[in-house]
């Protein structure tokens, strides 16, 4: 049941809810509506709350975020950032530096040291002992020689 | 790479700069003066847009397509010759026109407003936008809980009760919360007031 209405609970709801009867509380409009009928001193919050509402009822309906979210796309498609032409540029080819033709060297060196002392004795194995190494030493002499 | 501390900063640095100075960075390139560009003027644009056109997905079109000039455009911009917002302004209408003639094809310019002679709509575009840009400061100011309620209660028009529940607090709380924030709001509309008096 709804109390009495006095200056300060109209005053309290007005300041609350503004001066726009429509917001106000249901179970308190049609109280509120007769004091205010009734009482110059209502007629003066509702005055005063109501250019609150008139100020606030100028806020335009801002933009939605999909059409915020599609300029900042399309902007960013169009302007090329200052900050990565200032960044420096990377070369496609890298230049190959001293340690990198060491580093390449070393296993090719590590090869050919391990040829020239493992070969003959691999050979011998393969081809089967010293004779068959000798015949070959003559046949090469022959070659050399014609 | 900027860092996120860096794109604040730069950011902040283009908002401290006046329109034809941002063009210059939007012309050289600067997608932060481009972020605050838009930050700047969308509301202005999309004002004049709805206003001109009265359909939201065409002035969201015709918005679009304001900013793409900007893109196109800026690197030519000449300080000095014309205000930015005048500027922004005729692009807008004529873009809207556009768009009205492709609703009606046979409409005449003289229907769709002439261009050339609208200063007064662009002074009181432009004060729409002042206002605008005023309120949201003043309701930037408040606390998350008021600026909710009033967002509620105020702008949604929703019912006390359920804002009340939304806010998940008791209906004494939010009339007491919302009593604060009108409080607040009208000593930043008081002192806007003395402000304009003081011009």
């Amino acid at each position: 049941m709804p109390q009495t209405m006095t200056l300060e609970t109209f005053t309290q709801l007005v300041g609350s809810y503004g001066a726009e009867p429509s917001r106000w509380p249901d179970e308190h409009r049609a109280a509120m509506h007769d004091f205010l009928q009734n009482q110059q001193s209502a007629q003066a919050v509702v005055g005063r709350e109501g250019s609150l509402d008139d100020w606030l009822d100028q806020r335009l309906e801002p933009a939605s975020d999909i059409l915020h979210a599609r300029l900042m796309a399309n902007m960013q498609s169009q302007l090329s950032p200052l900050e990565t032409s200032a960044e420096p540029q990377q070369s496609p080819a890298p230049s190959l530096t001293r340690r990198d033709y060491i580093s390449a060297a070393l296993p090719l060196a590590a090869c050919f040291l391990a040829g020239v002392i493992f070969a003959p004795d691999a050979l011998e194995l393969v081809l089967g002992g010293p004779d068959i190494l000798a015949s070959l030493d003559l046949f090469a002499d022959d070659l050399l020689l014609n | 790479m900027m860092t996120a501390y860096q794109s604040s900063s730069e950011i902040e640095r283009m908002s401290l700069l006046d329109d034809d100075a941002l063009m210059v960075e939007i012309g050289n390139g600067s997608q932060f003066a481009g972020h605050v560009f838009i930050e700047r003027h969308l509301s202005y644009v999309l004002h004049v847009c709805r206003k001109k056109l009265g359909r939201e997905a065409e002035a969201e079109e015709a918005a679009q397509d304001v900013f793409a000039s900007v893109w196109k455009n800026a690197g030519h911009w000449q300080a000095g010759q014309a205000k930015v917002t005048t500027w922004l302004y005729r692009v807008a209408s004529n873009r809207c026109i556009d768009i009205l003639r492709r609703r009606k094809p046979d409409i005449a310019l003289d229907d769709a407003g002439d261009p050339a002679d609208d200063t007064v709509d662009i002074e009181r575009a432009q004060q729409t936008t002042d206002q605008n840009r005023l309120i949201r400061q003043a309701l930037g100011r408040l606390s998350q809980d008021q600026q909710r309620a009033i967002e509620l209660v105020y702008y949604r028009e929703m019912a006390q009760r359920e804002a009340a529940e939304m806010m998940n607090i008791s209906l004494p709380a939010l009339e007491s919360v919302l009593r604060r924030a009108r409080q607040k709001l009208h000593n930043e509309l008081a002192g806007y007031r003395v402000q304009l008096q003081m011009v």
